[in-house]
């Protein structure tokens, strides 16, 4: 112990005598350091500690899903939630929940808020204990009884002023009173984005209705069983109520995840582990550089190693010697990197709206807690190790005789040193190159994303939500009246130029409505290719959006719930189920034997940008296919936002109680759907430059390196005739071989990297030939610099003083 | 107290061996003062080298205190020349971001002696060199005969029974030389055998005996 702290004083000591190539080690690994810090936060908020739920890892989630589908989760029906309580043996407890959305009135203006049914189960399944009043009890699951609500700590704290006397508080969701009961801790906001929740009481005709499905299952297992064993009980107890349920429950599996994997999505987790391995290289990377920082010191230090191991010093001490000097730049490093760690987290944060985070549980406590911290002095010792452990074992096989010779040449291995200096620079430069091209090619999958195929400039269009409280709109006719009120309205409203609605708008947070489509002439089949996307919309939506009409005609306005059901599909539905031919006066149903008559066909538009291709969308007017909550969206001839007011006026002219939520334009909208890729992509555009600098440090250092050792060298060519443009090109020889193996390799990497990547990222391309060529050429670009002032500083040198430099 | 049977050295050079030690045969007693004299190049700092096991590429036998040595792994051999051995060498090589009592300590920390131990070891090393007030200076601040000084107090700091001297005083002037010389003549009296390479006629009148080497062969002794 007492060597071990001779050794750490030591290693401070020579870091401190040493203090511009020991600073730029430890900028180094600080960058290296700090950007996994930052993305450790990350993954600690969204993947590990979403929320603050005590053995997170035992609660699951269990959803239905179409028999062979690779992906997709379905709600589940009332009765697969008593059949799975009754039989289930690997969880402890069950709940369902049904998320839904609430005007909250009588506090100030009314506001849109998003909350769920949940039975009293649910906060068991959570095992968290309020943090003011209590949680529902099993009475208040009973129709008539369920009066109170639990508020999260957010809408405590937003709406109520976080009111100490909110308990037994009487408040009004949707027209409904309630009683405040409890309020939840802080940062639980589950099912997202949670803002409260009621008692779901279910009469017994709903607890037995086994067709429609619309509840979101959750457990938490039994101690000591595993994912695994839930999900065989699962998929057991499913295939055996498809048998029980043949005509609700064909083809029907279940899917278990766990809570943790899930609850930021599929995405979230897919671009977080992306962005460790992207920060994880980058460091890799640093501590190569690092690892060639302290190669070309390894001159410097043979004598003292040979003088050590003369005075007794075993090799392993010595190896413990210069590895403590490693492991404490990396230490040092950290704690630098700690700075780029608040500032990028801070960075990440600000960038985030509201709208957006709301969606991402553990986003508000993302921050540098004690587990990343942990995480951080880790990496740390393992960056230490893995730069310092080639030039400490180097260092420790210094061969004693040799280097005390008094002849005054030392045998450091100088060939052998350069070898392993350029294998280093030529790894991490590949690396670099890998770096650059995956970084490029997801900052281009996003770009591509977030260009939507529409007519119109999408910051000309102001979007916003509205959700009809079914408790004052009790009828079809009344939603109704609403819409076309508000469509009248609007356009009536100077600056606005079309007006539409629509169920759910392009890349909005709000789900799509799904359904079976049967064709007339045809049979029909329940079956996943038989499902299509079903959209309601209303006045010049097409127009407003900016989807041109391929074929037919838009509809007219003067739809009802009298005349002729007609719709409107997309050119794929045509494709899909028409093979390209004009459907228009073609007739199909929608599981009830309706007949709607096709009237136009519009051009393709992606609904959800996820989607890897568009899918089959339905249009129906609003008149026959009534949908109280709606996205609309205005295009305008002014600044859109300038219209809010005015909007708000028109709205409230209609019914004053009428909360209107989300409101930003059609591009914030686009821009916030993509906001995590968008995030994502910064950062590995930043990573694969910071990458490409430390690349370019380490060929500049290793060719000056290069140049000092080879003095003499270019000494006696100059003085045997040799000119300065040969010495120029000598030199420029060599970073030329360095770049070529860097690029060769770099290359084969890419393509690995971009395949990978494709497989797992959403928008990136894997054969994209302009990254390919662009990425080597700029690497080539900056390699050339890097060489150019060696090279030049070589063909400067004076060969009387060179031959005297021995 | 050594004894060298057939020791050889060479290096591979292609085909041929280059040898730089051949049929080494060489007896040292406890208390012996021995100078190693011959040109540049004979072999006199390898053999140096070898009998201080920095050097274990080689052949033969080597006994010491009747263990053998050329039988021993590198783990073995190191225990033994910690125990036994001290060196010092012609360009001192201090430790340059070691003050002088740091430098005496290195020996020391590779030994397996308590911190209090070792201070108190440095101390009377300092207090017997009359080096006391030099102790928190660094190596760049002493003269070169000072440096030396320190060269040797570091050699028998940790009590060895054998100095090996590598041209101690290759880089003085003559008074400092003889300092160092008057140095290895008290500590040789005071039962240290002392093995010493040097060029110095003078040097090797200290010694009780002379052996020379040319070309790798022992030529007489």
């Amino acid at each position: 112990m007492a060597g071990l702290r001779e050794d750490v004083r030591g290693a401070f000591r020579r870091l401190a005598a040493n203090p511009g190539s020991s600073a730029a080690a430890v900028l180094a690994l600080a960058v290296g350091i700090g950007f996994s810090t930052s993305i450790y936060s990350v993954a600690d908020a969204l993947l590990f500690r979403p929320l603050p739920v005590p053995e997170i890892e035992r609660v699951i989630l269990i959803a239905g899903r179409e028999e062979g589908a690779a992906r997709g989760h379905r709600t589940i029906a009332a009765t697969d939630y008593t059949d799975w309580k009754s039989s289930a043996r690997s969880i402890e407890t069950l709940a369902v929940s049904h998320g839904f959305s609430a005007t909250l009135t009588g506090v100030g203006d009314p506001v849109q808020i998003q909350g769920a049914w949940v039975t009293a189960s649910f906060f068991d399944v959570m095992r968290l204990q309020p943090l003011m009043g209590r949680v529902f009890t099993s009475e208040e699951e009973t129709p008539g009884r369920n009066h109170s609500i639990v508020l999260s700590q957010i809408l405590w704290e937003r709406q109520f002023g976080s009111d100490p006397n909110i308990i037994g508080r009487t408040i009004e969701i949707s027209g409904r009173k309630v009683t405040v009961c409890g309020v939840m801790p802080k940062g639980f906001t589950f099912p997202q984005p949670g803002m409260f929740w009621v008692p779901l009481a279910l009469d017994d005709k709903a607890w037995a209705d086994s067709g429609s499905f619309y509840l979101r299952a959750v457990g938490r297992l039994k101690p000591g069983a595993t994912l695994d064993e839930a999900r065989a009980e699962f998929r057991a107890l499913a295939a055996r109520i498809a048998k029980q349920r043949p005509d609700t429950h064909t083809r029907l599996s279940a899917h278990v995840d766990a809570l943790r994997e899930q609850i930021s999505g599929d995405l979230t987790a897919s671009f977080t582990r992306m962005t460790i391995c992207f920060v994880l290289f980058l460091l890799f990377i640093a501590c190569l550089n690092v690892a060639n920082l302290q190669l070309a010191k390894v001159l410097a230090r043979t004598r003292e190693m040979a003088v050590r191991l003369a005075m007794g010093a075993s090799r392993a001490r010595l190896l413990r010697q210069t590895l403590a000097e490693s492991v404490l730049t990396a230490l040092i490093g950290a704690a630098c990197g700690l700075l780029i760690a608040v500032w990028s987290l801070d960075l990440i944060k600000s960038n985030m709206p509201p709208e957006v985070e709301r969606w991402l549980p553990g986003w508000s406590s993302m921050g540098l807690n004690g587990w990343v911290l942990f995480w951080t002095a880790c990496t740390a010792v393992a960056a230490g190790l893995v730069s310092g452990i080639g030039p400490a074992l180097w260092l420790s096989r210094t061969p004693v005789a040799a280097n005390l010779h008094e002849s005054g040449r030392s045998a450091t291995g100088s060939a052998g040193r350069q070898r392993l200096r350029t294998i280093l620079v030529v790894t991490e430069t590949a690396l670099a190159l890998v770096l650059l091209v995956g970084a490029s090619l997801t900052v281009k999958g996003f770009r591509a994303i977030g260009q939507l195929p529409v007519s119109i400039d999408p910051a000309r269009v102001l979007t916003f939500r509205v959700d009809l409280p079914l408790t004052h709109y009790t009828s079809k006719s009344m939603i109704v009246q609403f819409q076309r009120d508000l469509i009248e309205r609007l356009r009536a409203t100077p600056g606005v130029v079309s007006v539409g609605l629509l169920s759910s708008l392009p890349y909005g947070s709000s789900g799509n409505n799904y359904s079976l489509v049967t064709i007339e002439g045809r049979p029909a089949e329940r079956g996943p290719q038989n499902i299509t996307q079903v959209q309601v919309t209303g006045g010049d939506l097409f127009r407003t959006i900016g989807v041109p009409l391929v074929s037919g005609s838009m509809f007219t306005g003067a739809e009802g719930a009298d005349t002729q059901s007609v719709a409107m599909v997309n050119q794929t539905f045509v494709r899909k189920y028409f093979d390209g031919q004009d459907p228009v006066g073609r007739r199909f149903h929608l599981g009830d034997g309706k007949w709607k008559t096709i009237t136009g066909v519009t051009g393709d538009i992606v609904q959800d940008f996820t989607e890897r291709s568009v899918g089959p969308v339905i249009y129906q007017p609003y008149q026959q296919s009534t949908q109280g909550a709606f996205d609309v969206a205005i295009y305008t001839a002014v600044e859109p936002l300038s219209l809010v007011a005015a909007i708000r006026q028109a709205v409230y002219s209609i019914d004053p109680q009428q909360p209107l939520s989300l409101i930003r334009s059609f591009r914030k909208l686009i821009d916030h759907s993509i906001l995590g890729i968008a995030h994502a992509a910064s950062m590995f555009a930043v990573v694969g430059l910071v990458a490409l600098f430390l690349a370019v440090l380490g060929v500049y250092s290793l060719m000056a390196w290069s140049v000092t050792e080879r003095t003499r060298e270019i000494g006696v060519r100059l003085a045997l005739g040799a000119t300065r443009e040969e010495i120029r090109w000598m030199v420029l020889r060599r970073g030329g071989t360095i770049a070529a193996l860097s690029l060769g390799l770099g290359i084969l990497g890419s393509f690995g990297i971009a395949r990978l990547m494709q497989g797992l990222l959403f928008g990136v391309s894997a054969t994209d030939p302009v990254t390919f060529m662009v990425m080597p050429a700029v690497l080539v670009c900056v390699l050339t610099a890097a060489c150019l002032l060696p090279a030049q500083r070589a063909t400067r040198t004076d060969p009387i003083a060179a031959l005297r430099h021995e | 107290m050594i004894s060298l049977r057939n020791l050889e050295k060479f290096y591979q050079q292609g085909p041929d061996r280059f040898y730089v030690l051949r049929r080494i045969n060489l007896d040292i007693k406890p208390g012996e003062f021995v100078a190693v004299m011959g040109p540049s190049g004979a072999g006199k700092s390898t053999l140096l080298h070898v009998l201080g096991m920095h050097d274990t590429a080689w052949t033969g036998e080597y006994l010491f205190l009747d263990h053998p040595i050329h039988k021993m792994d590198r783990k073995q051999r190191l225990e033994v020349y910690k125990r036994h051995f001290g060196f010092v060498f012609q360009s001192y090589h201090l430790l340059d971001d070691l003050t002088v009592a740091e430098n005496l300590d290195v020996p020391l920390s590779y030994r397996d002696i308590k911190k209090s131990e070792r201070q108190a070891i440095v101390a009377d090393v300092l207090d017997r060199f009359q080096i006391v007030g030099k102790k928190d200076l660094f190596p760049s601040q002493l003269s070169g005969g000072q440096q030396q000084l320190v060269g040797v107090a570091r050699a028998i700091i940790a009590n060895p029974k054998v100095i090996l001297a590598d041209e101690p005083t290759g880089n003085l002037h003559s008074s400092q030389g003889i300092e160092i010389m008057e140095m290895f003549k008290k500590l040789n009296e005071a039962g240290a055998t002392i093995i010493m390479v040097t060029h110095s006629e003078v040097n090797a009148s200290y010694a009780h005996r002379i052996v020379r080497i040319v070309d790798g062969w022992i030529e007489q002794q």
